[in-house]
């Protein structure tokens, strides 16, 4: 099986499979980038949003795996909330020194719009993760310029693999890609490198999982390779949301790499060697 | 905790009251007034944000927008009411929830078809978006201040044109009562119909969008006083024969008699059949390499059984239980918190799950029968809810996420869920046992009773039998098949990684009829 997005610690960790392979990330990942570049910056006082659910929790938790400072308080909101006004009064409040959120899809469009619509953008630096991506950026727009956001992937990434994609992407769909189609874009070079391997025999599983383990072929975030749990070994970045050309929508680049070949914090759970 | 938080807090409280207002008053004057019950209300409502942001992005122009979006609306409406509402005003209260319920899913799926599943995300025009600095230190987003603005001046002129006007008072008269105002305005029947359009154009926020409620009061006092009027009639032909409330259980009552009086030939026939075929699905699965038939007849059959359970308070005994998918979900957690502490003894667990959904059902039936009707369905639906909430509340037990079983319920020496073929039969014999329990138990005294009390509940009682007993019972019986159902379901290798918590979590929403 062949997982191209959420990565539950479970899965990373006590429950791996050897028959699981993700070409996505475990979902503390990219909060513990963000959590690391916050500690860096010695900003203290974090006020902490999520949605309440699992990968909300898993978020949160691989923030503070990293970022040691002071957290002001930490609120989880209903998965699929579209009105944020009364837990942004209650931020207003505390007056934290940042925000740290993490609001995927719709949600990220409903809270990013309301957190400039209540004047908080000048108010409290707002740091997020999977919250502004090319999905959102066309909804929100101005209301996205000057995030910061960390990941494993960006357009603007420097490598033939990457630039192939995103020029593919936009010349068929005639917009920006967003990681979500990236990594998926991935995980069917992982298919095609394993059956090729086998020479299209699919009954070779240990073969399958084999070739799949060597991770060999040219991702769109560069060099890629497994962890023993069949998580991805990879860089993360620090992102941030910038004016784009002339009469387009803000793109984000990149800033520097937060983590350099980075494991994920549960693998040495994983029996699997 | 400071005045500053105080204040904007009461600010949105009052938004969100205001938005609740603008919504709850369509809905008052169509059930309040003309005594529907339209759970469609909130499609309109779908209906009109969709509206308002489609002709906001083709025309460019917010207010434009807005106007095209509340005539749509109103076409609608018109249309809704024309095609379905019409034949409605006459019937029960069942009926026009389960017509309107038909509409939900309608309009559900039309939206889905004409602009897509995802959500459709619109922006304000730069003079709504930003925020005003009231005083020092207290910023409020100005869109909400306009929306409170809105829904005040609405409410205003509601308020003016119930309590001022020559039309306000009609409206009241007709609320209060029936024949006084008949006897003022006979001419009602000549003006124009009454359409749920107050419904729609009503603001989704997540559109961004609000509406003025168009109050077309009159019309509705008049097309209620029409219906009333002509159901009057009808009422009178009808206690003529038959007692108050007799009217549907006697539509229902010939196909009971037919289904009774089928050929028992032609009947055990049918009911071999069925058990042939649903005996011969695991082999044939097996032959066919097919074994998602097999999960997929097993899953109907559970359900199968859960329509039956329904079936027995609301086919049998009248009860519209919208609740009763609440003690699926306790049998789930029954189970599931028993795996949570590790005891997998399928005899313990499922006898819990039974005796937690039939004391849940017992706690819920004597409150929720002392009502009927509408309010049954209400407070039904309530508890229902109320469940859910506590469902995803409890952090130990998953809390939103619900409860992973790693381990299904273990029956040593007896059959072993894991194979697929003993854990069908199980469930077969489950559901023949519920056919067979359910069919003594409804042509039994007690379901006798149960029946009687549905077609004339005075009668009933002048024959000696309170109903109240009879119908908790009933409602207890149906919640524990439930608890056991669900106790099955948990095991079910589909439900097991999906989470147990998911089940009550996906059913209510399933039947409460909400637009999301």
């Amino acid at each position: 099986m062949i997982g191209t997005n959420a990565g539950p610690h479970e899965l990373a960790g006590k429950m791996c499979n050897e028959l699981f392979f993700t070409t996505s990330w475990q979902n503390d990942d990219t909060p513990e980038a963000m959590g690391k570049v916050m500690q860096d910056q010695g900003i203290t006082d974090v006020y902490v949003m999520a949605p309440n659910y699992a990968a909300g929790k898993d978020m949160v938790n691989g923030f503070k795996r990293s970022y040691k400072g002071r957290i002001v308080d930490e609120v989880y909101t209903r998965l699929g909330q579209t009105d944020y006004q009364a837990e942004l009064s209650q931020l207003r409040s505390k007056n934290p020194k940042a925000v740290f959120v993490f609001y995927p899809g719709g949600m990220g469009i409903s809270f990013l719009r309301q957190y400039s619509e209540a004047g908080l953008r000048g108010q409290f630096p707002l740091y997020s993760v999977y919250t502004v991506d090319e999905i959102s950026i066309p909804a929100v727009k101005h209301a996205a310029l000057g995030q910061y956001e960390t990941r494993y992937w960006s357009p603007d990434l420097k490598n033939p693999a990457n630039q192939k994609y995103v020029s593919d992407y936009r010349k068929k769909y005639g917009k920006m890609p967003v990681f979500y189609g990236a990594q998926s874009y991935d995980g069917i070079l992982l298919i095609d490198s394993a059956v090729r391997a086998v020479k299209g025999n699919l009954a070779d599983k240990k073969g399958m999982i084999a070739a799949m383990r060597k991770a060999d072929f040219a991702s769109t975030r560069g060099k890629f390779s497994y962890n023993t749990n069949h998580f991805p070994i990879q860089n993360f970045y620090l992102l941030k949301t910038v004016t784009g050309p002339a009469g387009q929508d803000p793109v984000m680049e990149i800033q520097k790499t937060v983590f350099t070949n980075h494991k994920d914090s549960y693998y040495k759970e994983c029996p699997l060697r | 905790m400071n005045l500053i938080l105080v204040l904007e807090q009461t600010l949105n409280g009052l938004q969100l009251g205001v938005m609740l207002f603008l919504m709850a008053a369509g809905l008052t004057l169509v059930f309040g007034i003309m005594n529907l019950v339209n759970l469609a209300h909130g499609s309109l409502y779908m209906v009109g944000a969709y509206l308002a942001t489609y002709f906001y992005q083709a025309t460019g122009s917010y207010p434009l927008g807005v106007l095209l979006g509340l005539a749509g609306t109103m076409v609608v409406g018109i249309v809704v009411e024309l095609v379905a509402l019409r034949t409605l005003y006459e019937r029960e209260h069942l009926d026009q929830v389960l017509a309107t319920f038909g509409l939900i899913l309608f309009f559900n799926e039309l939206a889905a078809i004409l602009w897509g599943r995802a959500a459709i995300y619109t922006t304000l025009p730069d003079y709504l978006t930003g925020h005003v600095e009231l005083f020092a230190g207290l910023r409020y987003p100005l869109y909400r201040l306009v929306i409170i603005a809105v829904g005040l001046a609405v409410a205003g002129l509601l308020w003016f044109v119930v309590a001022r006007t020559r039309l306000g008072m009609l409206i009241r008269a007709g609320a209060s009562n029936v024949d006084s105002d008949r006897g003022v305005c006979s001419y009602s029947n000549r003006r124009h119909r009454l359409d749920p359009r107050r419904a729609g154009g009503r603001p989704d926020r997540r559109h961004g969008r609000y509406a003025r409620p168009r109050v077309r009061a009159a019309d509705a006092r008049d097309r209620a006083l029409a219906d009333r009027r002509r159901r009057r009639r009808a009422g009178a032909r009808l206690d003529a024969d038959l007692p108050a409330d007799g009217d549907r259980s006697r539509a229902q009552a010939p196909g009971a008699v037919s289904r009774a009086r089928m050929n028992p030939r032609a009947r055990a026939i049918v009911l071999t059949m069925g058990l042939v075929f649903l005996a011969a699905v695991p082999p044939v699965a097996a032959l066919a390499n097919q074994p998602f038939y097999l999960d997929l007849v097993r899953r109907i059959m559970i359900f199968a059984v859960a329509a039956l359970s329904l079936n027995l308070i609301l086919g049998y005994g009248g009860m519209v239980s919208f609740g009763h998918a609440a003690y699926l979900g306790v049998g789930a957690y029954a189970v599931g918190v028993l795996a949570h502490y590790g005891i997998y003894n399928g005899f313990l667990q499922w006898a819990l799950a039974i005796a937690a959904s039939a004391l849940v059902a017992l706690v819920i039936g004597a409150i929720s029968i002392r009502t009927s009707g509408v309010y049954f369905i209400m407070i039904t639906l309530a508890f229902t809810q109320m469940l859910y909430y506590l469902g995803i509340s409890i952090e130990e037990y998953g809390g939103d996420d619900g409860m992973r079983l790693a381990v299904k319920s273990q029956f040593p020496g007896l059959v072993d869920l894991n194979d697929a073929n003993a854990f069908y039969y199980l469930v077969l014999a489950i559901l023949v046992l519920a056919l067979f329990v359910g069919h003594r138990l409804v042509n039994s005294r007690f379901g006798l009773v149960l029946r009687a009390a549905k077609s004339n509940e005075a009668r009933t009682r002048s024959l000696g039998f309170s109903p109240y007993p009879y119908r908790l019972a009933a409602f207890v019986i149906a919640g524990a098949v439930c608890g056991l159902l669900d106790a099955a379901l948990a095991a079910d290798p589909r439900a097991a990684p999906g989470a147990v918590g998911a089940l009550p979590q996906a059913r209510p929403r399933g039947i409460a009829l909400r637009q999301e």
